[in-house]
């Protein structure tokens, strides 16, 4: 018998063996596969919220530039004592962590961001930012909410155990409002919230059908929620520790309790924290220059915390704020509300220690007195759904309402982990037949004798077994399974070997 | 584009729901029940303790079981004519709001003024649970969420008390005129930085917010005009310099004072506000016409905020035309809207009971109503990370509103943001602990047989329950809920066995109530 035979033969006797009823494994997983490419599914976001309109031009200081003293006689960063980034940019002197970051390569600076028609109301191109709409667009729901919708089509059908997003706060952010309802949930003090949410129940009173029906509906899927998301909570915390030492600021307690809730396992990609008072309108350079402290310490003990517990590779931090503020200093020590800014990307996968977006342009100022954009910041936002979060070109467009531009942040500039293993001599082929009703047949190839598996996972995210477990000679293997015994529907056959993996959707029809 | 959802209310065609009081978008609604004539009781459509229920809970913070009763021999419009009557100010709370501010501002003084800050919190709260002046605090609760100031900012605890005065001298009064007295008072001139504008660089911070959140709102007619433009926030800043706060109150200066023209919505004049200028500029900017509903732009705008404050989160603009009409016909005073609004068909329609989330002051103070409860107030024996020993203002605190603190010069967004998976978890546990203390849990003095006496036919367990639910309760739980919290009531007893004097009744009592306030239904009003 040749050994390709054998395989084929003992591989259909395992699958043969019907998973579906053999316990089903129907771990619900916070993720479903689909629509993202394998390899991403483990990867973490960040969001760090410098509210209220960080001044960009005293964070990341142009300080060759004659215009910007010249503009801000009582205001300015000293020449002298700017970290520099390069020639003519430097940060502030209290950001010495982002600036090691920086040197070893792991924070990328984007100067000009905003977006055209920049709107000047805190809570206007907040949303703006949130629903990354237009300036004179209204939308209702946020991108990440939309983001992890299309990630997620069940919810809220179907409660998954873990919260998609978490936010540290006592509410969310317009930025995780989904279609069908908020796709992340806040809280403060984990611990707390174990203690009051763990067993609340919803009862099954009639929901009238007035206007009160759906904010009772509201009130009972937040019961529900608590509860699950609670035990899942808990569990992190308990198996999660910080590896590092934080500042007391508040910035930096809410990043410390993210830590520990990714080193603890909580299966939850998306978090959003905040640090308040960029409002800077009067007295702002001490005030400022503490906010910055916090930002850049919260930030380089976090990642710290990430590269000790193993998760360096897997986290990505992004600054955003509403707007940058005026070149020219106000009256009171300040200043106001002005347009573009700098924003930081930062962690181990960016290609770090440069700068994107040119420099500030302190002469062509629009006609408020104000930086011009020169990055729209929805094209962050696009490198960081398809380059980081996996996220298919046409998906990515679909999310953020149109085409924007990558900037290149990421390591993995846009190659897919099936490009990747392709390059390594890793093909995964297409099921035949597709849509199967019983038996199908999967083939796949190996550049060498390696260990290999192949799982199951179906729309919802839970896992169905593995189909191949085990280790293979190189070369092109085909399995034989038999799929009678699950549910029709999508699924998603995951293939993982060496430090690769890829995937393809399959169908179950009756 | 993608698919960007409009979130139609089911079975409200044009129901548009409005995320922002910004109400520019929305098409007029012929609700069902766009009714503001007064309603009147009919034959099937009674005046009973439902609706005075509603009325209470929707005009104050709260209501007690004999509070429905006394309701119930007078009619809707008396009730508001007398909640809408002129009340004695009360005493302020300590002798500090009189006293100069500190001229320096170190650690001692900050102190000191957060103490000030927390006895002014106190003393408010104990004016909202007194039902006597429900509406008025609830409309000082207006103003304050509507003209904002945080005591993170401003810290002159003695500046919150005078603002705090001022909106509650306004509670029914003319909205012009507390925009003209609010925008020179301390707390305001201090908070959005305008008593440091001066000719020649006037800060834009205020003038900003009167547009967008205090008289215009942010945002564009049907015809694609916008609200207001950058330029006429340049020109509305030099029309506000010269105020400065001076002690305790707010003076013009008229050195400050930028006396040239200025071009606000395309009038061009010397704008100015009291002694500056030739032109009242807050006159002009209540002057401005909505281009859509062809109505005074800040009366829309108003009325629509109190619409959400009152009724439902989403305006029915049909609703707020007509309570606009009444605002302007009432040279801007807001007591005869809300007579109005508070005596309509379109409020006692059942259509919208229950359709509001609880705010945590309706929340906390709703509970010491409704269950007779007589806190310890003070922060003694508080411990942050034990909510069972939460006084109420450190309760409302960790519900996220902190009173003389909102989040931002916004507001509190209220609604469904009131309710988060921290929030929820928390209110429950609160009210648990209110009715049914454990030990070493602060003491809200829940009186099980008081209780039980303040309802009529106590002896009767089908009357008390249908009280509680009543009373607890904005909308039915339905037979078998009720069905189970009657089972609890009794024990598993028949219930010809009630006895409400029986020595277990007043722990079955609390049991019900823990069961009650469980409920999904015990967060709306």
């Amino acid at each position: 018998m040749k050994r390709r035979d054998f395989l084929k033969r003992s591989a259909q006797v395992g699958a043969l063996i019907p998973l579906a009823s053999s316990g089903l494994m129907a771990r619900p997983l916070a993720y479903n596969y689909f629509n993202r490419p394998s390899g991403a599914e483990d990867r973490i976001l960040v969001l760090i919220n410098l509210s209220g309109g960080n001044d960009g031009l005293n964070t990341v200081i142009p300080y060759q530039d004659s215009a910007y003293y010249n503009a801000r006689p009582a205001l300015n960063i000293n020449t002298n004592s700017v970290l520099q980034l390069d020639e003519k940019l430097g940060l502030h002197n209290s950001m010495t962590g982002i600036h090691n970051l920086f040197n070893e390569g792991n924070c990328v600076v984007i100067n000009n961001v905003g977006y055209p028609e920049q709107n000047r109301s805190h809570f206007r191109s907040t949303d703006i930012w949130h629903t990354a709409s237009d300036a004179e667009e209204i939308l209702f729901t946020g991108w990440l909410g939309r983001y992890l919708q299309a990630v997620h089509p069940d919810y809220p059908s179907t409660l998954p155990d873990a919260p998609f997003a978490l936010q540290i706060s006592t509410s969310t952010s317009l930025a995780l409002l989904g279609a069908n309802g908020n796709m992340g949930i806040a809280l403060e003090n984990p611990e707390q919230f174990f203690r009051l949410a763990n067993g609340l129940e919803v009862e099954p009173t009639p929901l009238p059908n007035t206007l009160a029906g759906p904010e009772l509906e509201y009130v009972r899927n937040i019961i529900q929620q608590s509860d699950t998301f609670s035990k899942e909570i808990d569990n992190a915390m308990n198996s999660g520790a910080n590896n590092t030492t934080y500042n007391t600021d508040s910035l930096s307690l809410q990043m410390q309790t993210v830590a520990r809730l990714i080193n603890g396992g909580l299966p939850t990609s998306v978090y959003i924290v905040t640090l308040g008072g960029f409002d800077t309108h009067s007295g702002q350079l001490g005030s400022h220059s503490l906010l910055l402290n916090y930002f850049s310490s919260a930030v380089t003990s976090f990642l710290n915390d990430m590269n000790i517990g193993g998760n360096g590779d897997r986290v990505v931090c992004m600054s955003y704020s509403e707007f940058g503020r005026r070149l020219n200093e106000n009256g009171s020590s300040g200043t106001d509300h002005g347009a573009a800014a700098p924003q930081f990307v930062l962690g181990n996968p960016v290609i770090g220690g440069k700068l994107l977006g040119g420099y500030p342009d302190l002469i062509n100022l629009d006609d408020r007195g104000d930086l011009v954009q020169k990055v729209d910041f929805r094209r962050i936002y696009a490198t960081i759904l398809s380059d980081w979060l996996g996220v298919s070109t046409a998906e990515t467009a679909n999310v953020l309402g149109g085409s924007f531009g990558k900037l290149p942040i990421f390591t993995t500039l846009g190659a897919t982990d099936e490009q990747r293993a392709s390059r390594a001599g890793i093909l995964l082929e297409q099921n035949r037949p597709n849509p199967a009703s019983g038996r199908t047949e999967i083939a796949f190839t190996i550049p060498t004798r390696s260990f290999v598996r192949i799982d199951l996972v179906d729309s919802r995210g839970r896992e169905h077994g593995s189909l191949v477990e085990r280790e293979l000679e190189p070369g092109r293997h085909q399995i034989q399974v038999d799929l009678s015994s699950y549910p029709p529907g999508g699924y998603i056959y995951r293939l993982q070997t060496g430090r690769h993996r890829v995937s393809k959707r399959m169908a179950i029809v009756r | 584009m993608m698919d960007i959802p409009t979130l139609n209310k089911p079975g409200h065609a044009g129901f548009r729901r409005e995320r922002t009081e910004d109400v520019t978008t929305t098409p007029l609604s012929a609700g069902p029940d766009a009714d503001l004539t007064p309603w009147s009781p009919t034959g099937e459509d009674p005046w009973d303790a439902a609706k005075a229920a509603h009325l209470l809970r929707r005009s104050g913070f709260g209501l007690s079981s004999q509070a429905i009763d006394s309701l119930l021999t007078s009619d809707p419009a008396t009730l508001i004519t007398a909640m809408l009557a002129p009340t004695p100010a009360p005493e302020p709370p300590g002798n500090w709001t009189t006293q100069q501010p500190f001229p320096t501002m170190g650690n001692a003084q900050l102190q000191q003024y957060a103490i000030w800050g927390r006895e002014l919190q106190e003393w408010w709260f104990t004016l909202m649970e007194k039902p006597e002046f429900g509406l008025r605090e609830k409309m000082t609760l207006f103003w304050h969420n509507h003209f904002t100031s945080e005591f993170s900012v401003v810290y002159v605890a003695q500046y919150f008390y005078l603002q705090n005065k001022l909106f509650r001298d306004y509670a029914f009064g003319s909205f012009k005129e507390l925009t003209s007295k609010v925008t020179v008072d301390p707390c305001m001139l201090r908070y959005l930085d305008l008593g440091l504008s001066v000719a020649g660089n006037p800060n834009e911070n205020y003038p900003r917010e009167i547009l967008e959140l205090f008289c215009i709102g942010e945002g564009t007619y049907l015809d694609g005009t916008p609200h207001y433009t950058e330029f006429d926030i340049v020109e509305l800043s030099r029309a506000l310099t010269g105020w400065v706060v001076d002690g305790l109150q707010g003076t013009f200066r008229s050195t400050r004072f930028d006396s040239g023209q200025k071009t606000i919505f395309g009038q061009k004049a010397n704008f100015g506000l009291g002694n500056g200028g030739d032109r009242d500029v807050i006159e002009w900017i209540f002057d401005q016409t909505d281009l859509d509903y062809n109505h005074k732009r800040s009366a829309i705008f108003l009325c629509s905020k109190l619409y959400r404050w009152f009724v439902y989160d989403v305006p029915n603009m049909e609703i707020v035309a007509g309570m606009a009409d009444t605002l302007v016909a009432n040279n801007w005073e807001v007591g005869p809207v809300l007579h109005q609004l508070l005596t309509s068909k379109h409020f006692f329609s059942e259509d919208v009971r229950g359709a509001m989330i609880k705010s945590p002051a309706d929340y906390v103070a709703g509970a010491v109503n409704s269950f007779g409860l007589n806190p310890d107030i003070s922060t003694t024996g508080v411990n942050i990370n034990r909510p069972d020993t939460h006084d109420p203002i450190t309760a409302m605190n960790s519900l996220a509103m902190t009173l003389l603190s909102p989040p931002n010069v916004k507001g509190w967004p209220g609604g469904r943001t009131w309710i988060s998976s921290v929030t929820l978890p928390q209110r429950i546990d609160y009210a648990a602990k209110w009715v049914a203390p454990i030990s070493g849990s602060r003491d809200y003095k829940f009186d099980p047989v008081a209780f039980l006496n303040t309802i009529p036919e106590r002896d009767d367990v089908h009357a008390v329950l249908g009280r509680l639910l009543i009373l607890l309760l904005p909308i039915p739980v339905g037979d078998a809920m009720e069905e189970r919290l009657l089972n609890t009531l009794l024990g598993g007893a028949p219930d010809y066995e009630w006895d409400p004097d029986h020595p277990s009744t007043t722990q079955r009592l609390r049991s019900t109530l823990v069961e009650i306030t469980r409920l999904a239904e015990y967060q709306l009003m």
